[in-house]
């Protein structure tokens, strides 16, 4: 997947990786781990089966643009220090940068009726229209269920 | 009198499920809840054989009075508010309420997860669960 997001990455993004890359950080790959929803920052973190929910592309967050996340929020973690919160918005700002959409907010979440969480992240494309993705989160597993783009008129 | 006997034993080897979960919840603090920091955000995660449990009891009238008790006690409103959110039936739009539906919190920068003020936020949840569940009783 590193491979992947190197693969169209912008040069600012890929001069991001090769400085996390040349600091080195550890990270522990899960796969449907009941602890981690996408990346767990205190843990160390990333969850495969959930970013491999994410679309490819589609203007709003992408399999390739969780994975730079989690690997920008460990790096600001292990190395700079940083408190989630600083960490988690160093992530959102090169998950723009690779996207090229804003990130702007994320909505109150939904309980649904079967008992799974939904999580809507607002976005806004290069042409600026407005996504929101909706990611659906079963709280008995800790997995993303779902990840769905929907373009608001 | 055999199938008796057999109920009987298997109560005594394998428990009473109604007993066990209602001692699980007795027992059960803020301390039960975990925290996870996320891609979306911080995130409560619970017990997911305490809460698969408490989804098939959640309409019951000992559980809901017993969730209740828990929220009004300072040291384990939080557990109690996740556990019914995640455990009781229906669509429930967040954004009618601040914070997590409803629960309030910050982020210290040691990553831990800090109520605002408890017993204000116990007396608050209290009320809304039990008009929820008073409501949710009555569309029945």
């Amino acid at each position: 997947m590193l491979e992947e997001l190197k693969k169209d990455a912008p040069k600012e993004v890929l001069d991001k990786i090769k400085e996390i890359e040349d600091a080195g950080i550890t990270i522990i790959v899960v796969d449907g781990d009941p602890r981690v929803i996408v990346g767990d920052y205190n843990g160390g973190r990333i969850d495969i089966a959930d970013m491999d929910k994410f679309p490819e592309g589609g203007g709003a967050g992408t399999k390739e643009s969780t994975l730079l996340h989690e690997l920008v929020e460990q790096f600001e973690k292990q190395i700079n220090k940083d408190p989630y919160k600083d960490a988690h918005e160093d992530a959102i700002k090169a998950e723009e940068v690779l996207t090229g959409s804003d990130r702007q907010k994320q909505l109150p979440p939904v309980r649904n009726a079967d008992g799974t969480i939904t999580v809507v992240v607002v976005w806004v494309d290069k042409d600026g229209k407005q996504i929101h993705q909706e990611i659906v989160i079963d709280p008995t597993t800790g997995n993303v269920i779902s990840v769905t783009n929907k373009p608001q008129p | 009198m055999n199938s008796l006997l057999l109920m009987v034993t298997a109560m005594i080897l394998g428990g009473d499920p109604v007993a066990d979960l209602s001692q699980q919840i007795k027992s059960m603090d803020n301390s039960s809840v975990h925290w996870h920091m996320t891609y979306v955000g911080v995130l409560p995660m619970i017990d997911a054989d305490l809460l698969k449990n408490c989804r098939e009891h959640q309409k019951e009238k000992w559980f809901r009075n017993q969730l209740v008790e828990k929220l009004k006690d300072k040291k384990s409103f939080v557990a109690a508010h996740v556990l019914l959110v995640y455990s009781t039936q229906g669509k429930w739009d967040g954004k009618s309420h601040s914070g997590w539906f409803g629960l309030e919190f910050d982020v210290n920068d040691a990553g831990d997860v800090v109520f605002r003020s408890e017993e204000e936020q116990a007396e608050r949840l209290t009320k809304l669960w039990t008009e929820r569940l008073k409501a949710s009783d009555t569309k029945k």
